[in-house]
């Protein structure tokens, strides 16, 4: 022992106050050593990189209409990196949308969402469509003439809803258009990472009871 | 005590775990360095302003009063007019405009079926007009009023385009 590096010392240290061992070392089946099973994973991966650059973003956005445009612009020109932070926050949400569509055509195919794992098929759902409500309220926080225009055919499709439609809209839309791009803000930055969190918290603890799928 | 090949096996793993460990190592020193040069983001900022050229348009005496002409202002890409108000003054905005960024002009003759337009910044596309004066929105769809060009006039009456007084070239900017 006495050979051991302390960098080797502090992670024996660490795995055993963690107790992190079972997670970092569980087993995979030989057939899912593919890379359409990391398509998930990839997805989340992309999750975090959009929650890290969101934050960074938020830090100089403002969302009344006022503002809204220029500090976007401020954030592109004239903040430092504030270029990259933005593309990479955008090519991300891009990819996020991507690689989530892929992982479900990739479940569909390997017969992964079969029971008993319906329900993870349905949580998977339902991130799928918290990530399009993302992509969709993110595109309207430039708040140029094109997110004005989204924002209200976003409006005209929640309202054309029966019977629930006109309370859809005034919960997107508030009851002014002061109100509408500080609800679309909040929804982009608290409430969908919100309950994206919750339900890939639940999407993951599933895979972990029911683990990996057969092979075809 | 182990065979000589299970020890063989080990020294062989050994390498490879020492390889992997250089190999985090050196990754996660990739992703660290830049966050030294990318704080930035948070601890310094530009001034808005800074960043556009001073440029020589024309001379004072090649445009006559009431007659404007185009320029390229920020970049080569971009139109910008400079307009001789019959006041004296002589006044300068960018030149796309801030609805759908179409070009913008000041008519001294005004455009055919567009009579009433005359001696204001016009855009053709959706009939925006604003006020040569101080570029606010007087018809039209604009959102925002023209970004008005500071002016520097030199004691040979050359006029220089330096920054923006109000605005930001915005449109196509995005």
């Amino acid at each position: 022992m006495s050979n051991r590096s302390w960098l080797d010392r502090f992670w024996d240290w660490l795995v055993s106050r963690t107790k992190i061992e079972p997670f970092i070392t569980s087993r995979v089946p030989r057939h899912a050593l593919s890379p359409i099973y990391c398509l998930g994973g990839t997805t989340f991966l992309l999750f975090v990189v959009l929650a890290v650059t969101g934050v960074l973003l938020s830090m100089y956005y403002i969302p009344t209409p006022a503002d809204a445009f220029d500090s976007v612009t401020a954030i592109t020109k004239t903040v430092p990196y504030g270029w990259l932070i933005r593309s990479v926050h955008f090519y991300s949400a891009n990819g996020m949308l991507i690689l989530a569509v892929l992982h479900m055509l990739r479940v569909y195919y390997t017969g992964s969402y079969k029971a008993p794992r319906e329900l993870n098929w349905v949580a998977g759902v339902g991130l799928g469509l918290l990530t399009l409500f993302a992509g969709y309220t993110g595109y309207t926080l430039r708040w140029d003439q094109v997110a004005v225009g989204a924002s209200g055919i976003g409006k005209g499709i929640a309202t054309s809803i029966p019977y629930l439609g006109p309370l859809f809209g005034t919960v997107l839309w508030g009851k002014g258009p002061g109100d509408t791009l500080s609800r679309y803000a909040g929804s982009h930055m608290l409430l969908i990472p919100g309950v994206m969190v919750i339900l890939m918290a639940i999407h993951f603890w599933m895979v972990k009871r029911h683990g990996i799928s057969g092979p075809l | 005590m182990r065979s000589s090949s299970e020890s063989g096996e080990r020294t062989s793993d050994t390498t490879r775990r020492s390889f992997l460990k250089a190999l985090i190592v050196f990754s996660g020193a990739l992703v660290l360095l830049p966050l030294e040069r990318l704080s930035a983001y948070l601890l310094e900022r530009k001034s808005g302003t800074a960043s556009y050229p001073r440029v020589k348009i024309v001379h004072s005496s090649e445009v006559a009063a009431g007659d404007s002409i185009l320029f390229l202002y920020p970049s080569n890409d971009r139109s910008a007019v400079l307009i001789h108000l019959g006041s004296g003054d002589f006044v300068a905005y960018d030149a796309v405009c801030t609805h759908l960024g179409c070009q913008i002009h000041f008519d001294k003759e005004p455009i055919k079926g567009w009579e009433n337009r005359k001696d204001n910044l016009f855009c053709a596309c959706h009939g925006a007009v604003f006020d040569p004066n101080n570029g606010d929105v007087v018809a039209g769809p604009p959102p925002r009023p023209m970004p008005k060009i500071k002016l520097e006039i030199d004691t040979n009456g050359d006029i220089y385009a330096n920054g923006y007084e109000s605005g930001l070239p915005l449109y196509g900017e995005e």
